[in-house]
């Protein structure tokens, strides 16, 4: 019962973020587009050689009227779920949020769950075995990862895995841009059929779904690369963070205690400290995850993945303040629910905390 | 005389805070202690140490000056880029020669206006040929000539010699062989590589001349026109530690002039970011209740914009054309990095607040 009530409370409290956000967003690109940089979805080629004419079109859409009015004419629309028009993504921009989220959420799932799987163990190894050899390669390791430039690792990754063995052993090891081959994958009606059928918009699930091992390796291949590239950087957080709380539970009383009792290593590593030192750890996946959701920029960017993260930055570079709005509301809800949810989880992993008191 | 009886009073409230104060300093003395016994806070220490250093002393330490040198773009590191010139004469002087009212327009192009010589023995020394060799690793000196005579004439010869002290010392002359001009390959490369050793000194403006001499006529004499002639030179260029760019500046240069402004702006965000996130989160502390609940809110507003978002809009609409066209200053960058920062310190500051508040919530 509390906790439904806290969750609701978090929930309602995500309104006025929302409303921060918006209104900052807002003030920002009505303040450095101007009138012309809001209405210029409007204005063609031709229109733009004339000043009455976009003076009209400025005039037509509201765009001279004071930003606040401004403001409130964009909440009335959003409430409608008129998120208005991207002229980057050449979509409307609920549209566009609901075609690109998926393709966001299978990369950031996917190198979420590498890095989980890799960093946990290497963590808790690093952490039993400190100044050892293999507690050093782990800190090295994690360390290239957090050094090492997002770009940097997704370039190298390409030049490595597709363009040396294409031209110098001429393989196709990899593909390195989108997420399927082309007329792999597509929206099947009763007169066009694809290989693989879109129901979920997730290209793994729906390949499994299909029980269709081209289009699953055709998936999972594309995804390889950007997957790696996201997972080393967020691994190499993880593992830092796995180790400094493993050490920080070993150096503890109850462990201590646990070993006096003539409880196994084994017992004592896996029961008394690795779940303890998961709690800390349990914050910083939750909060990595709710930054790759909100978009990875530079690795969609680099792989032309087809999500949240270059949509972004293409609407930036091209000053598209619809999209800009939309997807930095998105982002909010995003990183409001993932803190909640690393809240919630926080409070069940550890008995000792109270949550909403 | 007056402010005797305040004396005692302030030096009772002065010891009573040196009092206060020994402990802690007595910890952070001990604290000290342990950082100065740890191997890697100290070696983080000088590294944090030789950053400052580089950004501090960045324009003293840079090889070159951060400007822009077409010439040597996109070197890799560690090398020295090959600089090609090619360049036609300024000035000259013509002695039998029909002359050029500016010999950089008539010789530089294969435009069909070119120097006439109708007598065996003209001679023609350019000069000022504006090559800017920087290096003494000279690679390649030769001339790229393009001549033709009267139509039937073909047994008209140049002969071309080049001299590295304005005239004092020759090389031997090359005979230039005749190629028509509407042939496919109607150039001439002469190559003067080995005549002398090269160096930058003898090859500026006031030593470097070419000469050309009409050395032999053919029958039926006639006219020769010399309609190029260009200077080729290959150098090695400046050495690169770090590479250039496309542009051609020395990365090394910008690294060390860069870390400047990064510092900048580091210590400006963490300045204003430490000023605002402590207030705020010892108020949001002390007060608690709808205070601390708007605080946090603020908070979880600006930590949910994307700061590279942010950050790439604010750069591209400040560079649109048509708009205001401001790049974007360091005071700008500094606001929204510390816009990010200060939620932060803010959640740094709080728990710390609270608990001298007595406010166990946390």
């Amino acid at each position: 019962m509390r906790l439904r009530d806290y969750i609701i409370r978090r929930l309602l409290l995500l309104i006025p973020v929302l409303i921060g956000v918006s209104v900052m967003t807002f003030a920002l690109t009505r303040l450095i587009g101007g009138p012309l940089g809001a209405a210029s979805i409007y204005i063609n080629e031709k229109c733009l050689q004339s000043d009455t004419c976009i003076d009209a079109v400025i005039h037509k859409y509201g765009f001279d009227q004071p930003i606040p009015i401004q403001y409130v004419n964009y909440m009335k629309a959003l409430l409608q779920g008129d998120l208005g028009y991207s002229k980057s993504a050449k979509l409307l921009v609920t549209d566009a949020i609901t075609s690109k989220m998926p393709a966001t959420f299978e990369l950031a799932s996917a190198a979420m769950v590498i890095a989980v799987v890799f960093a946990l163990p290497l963590g808790v190894l690093s952490a039993t075995r400190r100044n050892k050899p293999v507690d050093h390669a782990t800190r090295v390791l994690a360390l290239s990862g957090v050094s090492i430039p997002v770009f940097w690792l997704g370039l190298m990754l390409k030049y490595l895995l597709f363009y040396f063995p294409f031209i110098y052993l001429g393989i196709k090891l990899l593909p390195i841009d989108g997420r399927a081959t082309s007329g792999m994958y597509g929206i099947c009606t009763s007169r066009v059929s694809f290989p693989l059928c879109a129901s979920t918009n997730l290209y793994t699930v729906d390949a499994i779904l299909a029980l269709n091992g081209t289009a699953l390796w055709d998936a999972v291949s594309h995804l390889i690369l950007p997957a790696l590239t996201l997972a080393f950087v967020t691994m190499a957080i993880i593992v830092r963070m796995m180790r400094s709380s493993m050490l920080e539970v070993l150096n503890q009383e109850y462990i201590k205690t646990a070993r006096s009792k003539g409880l196994s290593e084994k017992v004592v590593i896996k029961k008394h400290a690795r779940r303890n030192a998961l709690i800390p750890t349990t914050t910083v996946i939750g909060l990595s995850f709710g930054g790759l959701l909100g978009g990875a920029v530079l690795t969609e960017s680099i792989f032309t993945w087809p999500g949240i993260g270059r949509w972004s930055a293409d609407a930036v570079t091209q000053f598209d303040p619809a999209a800009i709005m939309g997807f930095t509301l998105v982002a909010a809800v995003v990183y409001v629910v993932a803190n909640l949810v690393v809240d919630v989880l926080y409070a069940y992993l550890d008995p000792r905390i109270r949550l909403g008191e | 005389m007056a402010s005797a009886p305040r004396v005692p009073g302030a030096s009772g409230r002065l010891s009573g805070l040196v009092a206060e104060l020994r402990p802690r300093w007595k910890e952070l003395r001990y604290s000290l202690h342990l950082l100065r016994k740890s191997l890697l806070a100290m070696v983080g220490l000088a590294i944090v140490g030789v950053f400052l250093f580089l950004a501090v002393f960045g324009p003293a330490l840079a090889p070159y000056p951060y400007v822009y040198n077409a010439s040597e773009k996109n070197s890799p590191p560690g090398a020295r880029p090959t600089v090609l010139r090619n360049t036609s004469a300024l000035d000259g002087e013509a002695a039998g020669w029909t002359t050029p009212a500016s010999f950089n327009d008539i010789l530089s192009t294969s435009d069909g206006r070119r120097a006439m010589s109708y007598q065996v023995g003209d001679t023609l020394e350019l000069r000022r040929f504006n090559l800017k060799v920087y290096s003494d690793d000279v690679l390649q000196v030769g001339v790229s000539i393009q001549y033709n005579a009267t139509a039937g004439s073909t047994d008209d010869v140049l002969n071309v010699s080049v001299s590295w002290d304005n005239g004092t010392s020759w090389s031997p002359r090359i005979v230039t062989p005749f190629r028509d001009v509407n042939a496919s390959a109607a150039w001439s490369f002469l190559d003067f590589t080995n005549v002398t050793r090269w160096t930058a000194s003898r090859l500026d403006d006031t030593t470097f001349v070419v000469r050309i001499e009409h050395a032999r006529s053919g029958s039926p004499p006639g006219g020769i026109g010399v309609d190029v002639l260009r200077v080729v030179v290959r150098f090695k260029g400046l050495y690169h530690i770090l590479g250039t760019t496309v542009d051609g500046e020395d990365v090394l240069t910008g690294v060390l002039l860069g870390a400047r402004i990064s510092i900048r702006i580091g210590v400006i965000v963490v300045f204003v970011a430490t000023m605002i996130g402590s207030i705020l989160g010892a108020l949001a502390g002390y007060f608690g209740g709808p205070l601390d609940e708007l605080v946090m809110r603020i908070t979880d507003v600006f930590l949910s914009i994307p700061g590279l978002i942010l950050a790439l809009a604010v750069a591209a609409a400040l560079g649109q054309p048509g708009q205001r066209d401001v790049r974007p200053d360091h005071r700008l960058l500094a606001a929204l990095h510390a816009s990010r920062a200060g939620p932060g310190a803010l959640r740094a500051g709080k728990p710390v607040h609270r608990g001298l508040a007595g406010d166990r919530r946390e």
